[in-house]
């Protein structure tokens, strides 16, 4: 048996056509974000070659200013 | 559940400043997108202390250069890297920092500008693997900053960091954040 939302506004949540960056900044405050990355880090870091992947982004010439 | 809390206390308490850069630098300014890890500045003077503080915490040293200090962390804290510049580059950076709060912390991350110039440093370098990331955070914090791509302090810095192709690459990318 379906059941159906008598409040459409809690259905007007984003759907796969528009961006998901889009949706990110208006839907999701900072510090919330923050605390997503938090948890998606301690999983991330449990990769067998995690620390070989971060090296690879890093820029070995000094920076100046 | 904040992890960051041990890492700025540590250096805190070993009298190391430090600006959080990076992707978190990146969302306190308003542009959100993920990261895998938390990327700090400090001064090349205060990297003996730095290490000393984070070893005691359990990080151990998984590569460096004399440009950043990448450390492998223990159990329950964060992935972690260490961006090392001179002094003086320090102090220049430091000086237009913003403060924001971090893990319940008041922390300093780099001005949009400042932060704007070490990302287009990163595109330079020809070892970096990818640089769309880079690009993208640009765009997003022109974007999110609100900042035209015609205010001269912002042109220059394009011009001095990201080199000829800058302005394109990020005019690609404004439209689209």
């Amino acid at each position: 048996m379906s059941k159906t939302c008598e409040n459409p506004e809690l259905l007007s949540l984003s759907t796969p056509g528009e961006p998901l960056r889009e949706w990110t900044a208006e839907e999701i405050e900072p510090s919330v974000m923050i605390a997503m990355m938090e948890t998606v880090m301690q999983i991330a870091k449990l990769q067998p070659d995690f620390e070989s992947r971060r090296l690879a982004r890093k820029t070995a010439v000094k920076f100046r200013y | 559940m904040p992890i960051f809390a041990s890492v700025f206390l540590a250096l805190n308490e070993a009298g190391v400043p430090f600006l959080v850069i990076g992707g978190h630098a990146v969302v306190l300014h308003g542009h959100l997108r993920n990261t895998f890890d938390l990327d700090l500045l400090i001064a090349e003077s205060k990297l003996a202390p730095a290490r000393a503080s984070l070893t005691k915490l359990g990080y151990r040293t998984y590569f460096e250069t004399d440009a950043f200090l990448q450390l492998q962390a223990p159990e329950n804290l964060p992935p972690l890297d260490l961006m090392i510049v001179d002094d003086q580059t320090f102090g220049r950076i430091e000086v237009t920092a913003n403060h924001k709060i971090l893990d319940g912390h008041q922390i300093r991350i780099p001005d949009a500008l400042r932060l704007i110039a070490l990302k287009l440093h990163a595109t330079r370098d020809p070892a970096r693997r990818t640089t769309e990331t880079d690009w993208q955070d640009v765009a997003g914090l022109i974007a999110a900053t609100n900042r035209s791509l015609e205010d001269p302090e912002l042109r220059t810095i394009m011009s001095q960091y990201g080199g000829p192709r800058a302005l394109t690459e990020i005019k690609r990318r404004v439209k689209n954040v």
